[in-house]
């Protein structure tokens, strides 16, 4: 086991919780299952490693950094909620677009990667849910590929999206580029749409969450644990209320939506306010950025607008978080003209 | 001396003859002689066979009467339904012509609730034909905002179970536009959108409808795959189900595995266009069984087509 491997493993066991890593440990395989039984996993992480290294040791006399790569895949792809997820958008699609398949689209990205750059070790992995897994390790001409932060990228194969886990400024357009040659693609740019839960973005971005659309047939009643209300107090606004949540649920959702934790706004527009003197008259643009933060932002928002505290109806600012598929704004006079009002409602 | 005959005329031709009323009605006849005596009897059976009684029967009479009043008034009814029907049929002929908004007949109150029992009954069955619309899976429209907005239903379903529903809301202010949809992304909506969208909106929602089926057959036939042939993986499929790669064993433990690959370019269509068969070994794809089973898996649904497979023993 070479000096990469071993710190490649070491760090893998450190970051994997204790309860979890038997279970990682028998999806991986190297180890036999027996053995795995006998570990005490309470030990510290030091002893730990140690055991697991020696056990990889004797069982595969020659572990090499795949194999360990391949380990930290494996609990990557389990647990994918560890930072900031960031979506791509894969544009002007080629007429043969739907007919890539996977073990082409592997060799082809794989080529279009090493040609562009020449240290890189690329391990591509599909996993169940018709998602393709890549680990990406960058390096330079002089440097060996750094296997300790890797770049992680998910791609529904078909479909235009890709999402995108630690990658730096510097080696994005070379993955831009591979990405679009292997996948038959012209162009690809960012969605502007990030967020800590993998499985969230990707189901708002792909919008397989419940939307809510007017229908003919009565809803289905929400079960509520209302306290009983005293049968002479009639309530004038039901009906407003009724209303305000239809539309809410039109704007945001309903049920289980996608776990998004902000939207963010960058103003680039004239202040309009009355009685401040010195921001009203500037030349410049008034900048500023709001951001909105929550542990659920849809359902925050959702609940903003069905109790009326934000305006009805939605105001396009939040409704285009939905509809866009998108949580990072950026506002100028020209685009949408009279933005700055009405978002300043929230919490 | 007067001969009997003489005397009692009636009592002899009664007698000879036989066939007098009063012989008809012996018990009454017989009731009167007892109490006024024969004579009495004897004279009034002559009266009567001279015809000097009055033959009629008044409570006859009164039937008589009674039947021709309710002649009277049928007739009367007959009448008044039949201008009632003329005047049913002329309404109904202008509804059906459209113009059964004439307000002024409205005011008047003339004909007033035949009109109102039409126009429940034209609602009735325009009703039935709009549930009757759905059932066969047509599309529902609803108006979001009055003139501008509304939002289409498309239903789909396979094997005569509804599956999923899916929604486009459209604007219709300058252009038509699609405001937002939970059509799944990969479907080419886009293309769809500029094909059709402005020019003919009923063939949009068609191809639409079209594509959304096909893509739930699809989508139904792979659940049926993993759910009945249980020797068969499903390795491979993508969201808009056109590429579908499976890894089927052979009938014997020794038999070679085999990669087929079923592609889908026609997206409204639930058959594939395409289908390739990969082995280790190079012969089994072209032995007649797999040229067999290449063409039923192009002619049938994957499921049915596998099913058959097993069958016939190309697959376990």
């Amino acid at each position: 086991m070479d000096e990469t491997t071993r710190t490649v493993l070491q760090r893998v066991v450190r970051k994997v919780p204790a309860t979890r890593l038997r279970e990682v440990l028998r999806t991986w395989g190297r180890v036999p299952a027996r053995q795995l039984d006998l570990l005490d996993f309470s030990t510290s992480k030091f002893v730990l490693f140690e055991d697991v290294r020696s056990l990889c040791e004797v069982n595969s006399n020659r572990l090499t950094l795949k194999h360990v790569c391949e380990l930290e895949m494996i609990y990557f792809i389990g647990n994918p909620a560890q930072g900031v997820w960031r979506a791509c958008h894969l544009t002007e699609p080629d007429d043969d677009v739907m007919t890539v398949e996977l073990r082409q689209f592997k060799e082809q990205f794989k080529a279009r990667l090493t040609e562009l750059i020449s240290n890189v070790s690329v391990k591509i992995k599909k996993h169940d849910d018709e998602a393709v897994w890549i680990r990406i390790a960058w390096g330079d001409h002089f440097h060996r590929p750094n296997q300790l932060k890797p770049t992680y990228v998910v791609h529904h194969l078909q479909t235009p999206y890709v999402f995108v886990y630690n990658l730096s400024t510097k080696h994005k357009p070379l993955l831009y580029q591979a990405l679009v040659l292997a996948t038959r693609h012209g162009s690809m740019k960012d969605s502007h749409l990030s967020g800590k839960s993998l499985t969230s973005i990707r189901d708002f971005l792909m919008r397989s969450y419940q939307q809510a659309f007017p229908t003919k047939y009565a809803r289905p009643l929400q079960e509520k644990n209302t306290a009983p209300t005293n049968p002479n107090i009639e309530k004038e606004h039901a009906e407003q209320e009724e209303k305000r949540l239809q539309l809410a649920c039109e704007a945001f959702g309903e049920g289980n939506v996608p776990r998004l934790e902000t939207a963010t706004y960058k103003l680039e527009t004239r202040y309009r306010g009355s009685g401040n003197e010195t921001l009203n008259n500037r030349e410049e643009p008034f900048r500023a950025l709001i951001k909105f933060s929550s542990a659920n932002l849809l359902v925050s928002l959702n609940h903003c607008v069905s109790a009326g505290m934000a305006e009805t109806p939605v105001t396009p600012l939040l409704s285009s978080i939905t509809q866009k598929g998108k949580n990072y704004f950026v506002i100028t006079d020209k685009g949408s003209g009279n933005s700055s009002q009405s978002m300043v409602q929230k919490k | 001396m007067m001969t009997l005959s003489e005397r009692f005329p009636g009592f002899v031709r009664g007698v000879s003859t036989g066939g007098s009323i009063s012989i008809s009605r012996p018990g009454r006849d017989m009731d009167a002689a007892r109490t006024q005596g024969v004579f009495s009897h004897l004279h009034l059976l002559e009266r009567g066979a001279l015809g000097l009684i009055p033959q009629e029967d008044p409570a006859q009479n009164d039937r008589v009467d009674d039947l021709k009043a309710v002649i009277h008034t049928l007739r009367a009814r007959r009448d008044e339904l039949r201008v009632q029907a003329d005047r049913t049929r002329e309404l109904r002929h202008s509804i059906d012509k459209g113009d059964f908004l004439d307000e002024e007949d409205y005011r008047t109150g003339e004909n007033s609730e035949i009109r109102a029992a039409l126009l429940t009954a034209k609602q009735t069955e325009l009703k039935k034909l709009l549930k009757a619309h759905h059932l066969i899976g047509g599309y529902d429209l609803i108006e979001t905002q009055p003139g501008k907005r509304f939002c289409v239903s498309l239903h789909t379903a396979y094997e005569g179970t509804y599956c999923t529903t899916y929604h486009l809301e459209l604007d219709l202010t300058r252009t038509v536009q699609v405001v937002r949809h939970d059509v799944p992304p990969s479907m080419p909506l886009d293309t769809l959108v500029q094909q059709n969208l402005q020019t003919n909106l009923p063939a949009f929602l068609h191809s639409l409808s079209l594509h959304l089926n096909a893509l739930t057959s699809r989508q139904q036939q792979i659940v049926l795959v993993k759910d009945q042939i249980k020797s068969v993986d499903v390795l491979e499929s993508n969201q808009l189900c056109s590429v579908l790669v499976l890894l089927c064993r052979g009938p014997k433990q020794q038999d070679p595995e085999t990669l087929v690959t079923l592609l889908y370019r026609d997206l409204t269509s639930e058959l594939p266009t395409q289908v390739t068969v990969e082995s280790e070994d190079d012969a089994l794809p072209n032995s007649p069984q797999w040229k067999k089973s290449k063409t039923l898996l192009l002619d049938q649904p994957v499921h049915k087509a596998l099913e058959i497979m097993n069958k016939t023993g190309v697959i376990a």
